[in-house]
């Protein structure tokens, strides 16, 4: 069955949010926007495979057990901050942030809400189109990056293989940013008009989410804890759903470094600033010994809250985002 | 069909519709005039669910205005149609015959024959974002049928046309109305061409209905008594009528018509009749000069500016 009579099965099935779906993912799938969008995913790892790991993984340099464990964790790293990071939030922004906003600047929604499709599932079709375009261009950058990896680094086919083990694990994960941001995006584009303000509201989202838990926890560490300020921290969120999803994959052990980063970047891991030097300053994570006051072999987890209840908060907020998106749509008057 | 009852519509402390009470029927042509900023866009958008009315209500063969169900039976075209410029025609228009529920494969073919319908047929995979704006007034108007709607709102559908182009439209929207029984509610300023169509027509002004009523009746409720005759012996016959005292104004024109305003229309009849049979003129033409919609328009509003 080709994927556009999987399509057309879809849209039968769903009904008209299918519709409105079908033709958002034509327009997200142009050839031109798919090239460019995955080329600029490609980039860092080309940057890292080509000049910042280049070194580290040179032929010989260390054990295959090593290289698989270590470079496991870099990849690790590198998606949970990049391509189910930034990456996609940048995507989903750029994507999604003139869905509504840009129909009504254009016109186009005058027509479409005076036709019989209810407002909210026109706004449920462009949600699940871009979903779908997110994920699918996410699981050919996570693909593509292993590929350059490997041709890169000339990493061991048994290491391609834990890397590859690890994809499925990653995409898990993402769907679940990828619903939040989605909703958040959405939620945005249909309550606000002006560019300006969406623009500033969709960056201090961004930071909300993957800066405000680092800055509480390197500039105010035990109220962060005393005061379970890590319920409203959604980078804790995400990481908390990362680790415990990446722990899944036989491969996805991650080394002391990893921890580090993660540690200090959505608090999963008790890491400060002592772990994140070392981690970025010291070698593999065989030569650690916390006696010469060097890593250990893990990190301590912080373990604040159950992994589920991370999971269902994201989802708890993404479905008050479209929420508000569908009383914002239904509200509105279109001119 | 369209059923309002003290519909209203503010905007702050500015009402742009007034309470206004419409009742269109099944199966005809209703025309909706008046100046601009009178209201007309307003109620329209507030018929097909684009805004929300401030006050009041309104029902679409029975369903709530705004309603999935309500939408359903209703084709609308806006004065100023914006369409996905990207978008091919056929493809635009088999987009929106989806939405209204029509099936993936008859909505091609009902793309291609609306479009060949109203002369776009050679456009049907060109970019909407080329055309022309009388090009998308037509196709404003195919995805306005798309779904064969029982009801077609329509502001202004001949807004940027040319005269061809203008009368090609009203002969389609009275084909519509004669053949497939469809509801059609228009707004025009060209009120010489919506006289070619309509059979009811609804006039407001700042937003309340000033005049209301089908057609014939506004004709002869405007015409003012006025009667035309002309016949071979023009000046005798305008003599003896004189003497019955039947008419209190009448002139005759440069194409030796007789113009007549009398009070009591039927005796006046009679009279003309008896009068060109007793002299035995010869009859040329005798008819009540109707009032064209311009001149209902242009006395409803002297009226208003009166008050």
């Amino acid at each position: 069955m080709s994927f556009r009579q999987v399509l057309e099965k879809f849209t039968t099935t769903m009904g008209k949010p299918a519709i409105v779906m079908e033709q958002t993912l034509k327009e997200l799938m142009g050839l031109r926007r798919l090239v460019l969008v995955i080329a600029a995913g490609l980039i860092p790892a080309i940057f890292f495979g080509a000049v910042v790991w280049r070194e580290s993984f040179r032929s010989g340099a260390m054990s295959l057990e090593m290289q698989t464990h270590t470079f496991v964790g870099y990849f690790l790293i590198f998606s949970f901050i990049w391509i189910a990071g930034f990456y996609i939030t940048y995507m989903i922004i750029t994507s999604g942030m003139d869905f509504v906003s840009k129909e009504e600047e254009e016109g186009t929604l005058l027509l479409m809400v005076s036709k019989p499709i209810g407002r909210f599932q026109f706004i449920i079709g462009k949600f699940l189109a871009l979903l779908i375009t997110t994920l699918l261009i996410e699981l050919v950058v996570l693909f593509g990056s292993i590929l350059i990896f490997w041709a890169l680094l000339g990493l061991e086919p048994e290491s391609v293989r834990a890397l590859v083990g690890l994809v499925f694990w990653i995409f898990l994960y993402s769907i679940l940013i990828v619903i939040l941001f989605d909703a958040l995006t959405i939620a945005i584009s249909t309550l606000f008009k002006g560019k300006v303000i969406k623009t500033v509201l969709t960056m201090l989202l961004v930071m909300l989410v993957f800066g405000v838990g680092p800055i509480l926890r390197m500039v105010w560490p035990t109220a962060y804890e005393n005061y379970h300020l890590y319920y409203i921290d959604p980078g804790y969120h995400l990481g908390n759903t990362y680790v415990s999803i990446s722990e899944q994959a036989i491969s996805g052990r991650m080394t002391p470094q990893s921890q580090a980063y993660l540690g200090i970047f959505t608090g999963t891991y008790k890491a400060g600033m002592e772990e994140l030097v070392l981690a970025m300053f010291t070698g593999s994570s065989e030569s650690f010994d916390p006696d010469i006051r060097a890593m250990p072999p893990s990190l301590e987890q912080t373990n604040y809250l159950n992994p589920l209840v991370s999971v269902l908060l994201c989802l708890v907020v993404s479905a008050a985002a479209l929420g508000g998106a569908k009383v914002a749509i239904e509200r509105r008057e279109v001119y | 069909m369209i059923e309002t009852r003290n519909l209203t519509k503010r905007f702050g402390d500015f009402t742009a519709v007034d309470g206004i009470n419409l009742a269109v029927q099944q199966g005809t042509i209703h025309g909706f005039v008046g100046p601009n900023g009178a209201g007309k866009t307003t109620t329209m958008k507030m018929l097909t669910g684009a805004i929300w009315c401030s006050q009041g209500e309104g029902y679409i063969k029975g369903h709530e205005i705004g309603s999935t169900p309500a939408k359903q039976i209703i084709g609308y075209s806006p004065e100023h149609a914006f369409f996905y410029n990207d978008m091919v025609a056929s493809d635009y228009l088999s987009y929106m015959a989806r939405i209204c529920g029509v099936e993936r494969s008859e909505a091609r073919k009902k793309a291609l024959d609306l479009l060949n319908w109203l002369d776009l047929g050679g456009f049907a995979e060109s970019k909407v974002g080329g055309f022309s704006a009388g090009m998308k007034q037509r196709l404003g108007l195919a995805q306005a049928l798309i779904h064969e709607p029982e009801l077609l709102i329509l502001d202004e559908p001949t807004a940027n046309m040319d005269p061809s182009g203008r009368i090609s439209i009203l002969d389609k929207l009275r084909e519509l109305s004669h053949e497939s029984n469809v509801t059609i509610f228009l707004s025009s300023h060209i009120l010489s061409e919506l006289e070619q169509v309509v059979d009811f027509m609804t006039m407001i002004d700042r937003g309340r209905i000033v005049v209301e009523g089908n057609m014939t009746e506004l004709r002869r409720r405007f015409s003012g008594n006025h009667f035309l005759l002309k016949t071979s012996q023009n000046e005798k016959i305008l003599e003896v009528i004189k003497e019955k005292g039947l008419f209190r104004e009448s002139w005759t024109d440069t194409e030796d018509f007789i113009h007549m305003i009398s009070d009591d229309t039927t005796a006046l009849r009679k009279v003309v009749v008896e009068v060109v049979v007793q002299t035995g003129a010869e009859l040329e033409h005798f008819s009540e000069e109707r009032a064209s919609l311009q001149d209902i328009y242009r006395k409803t509003m002297s009226m208003e500016e009166e008050e």
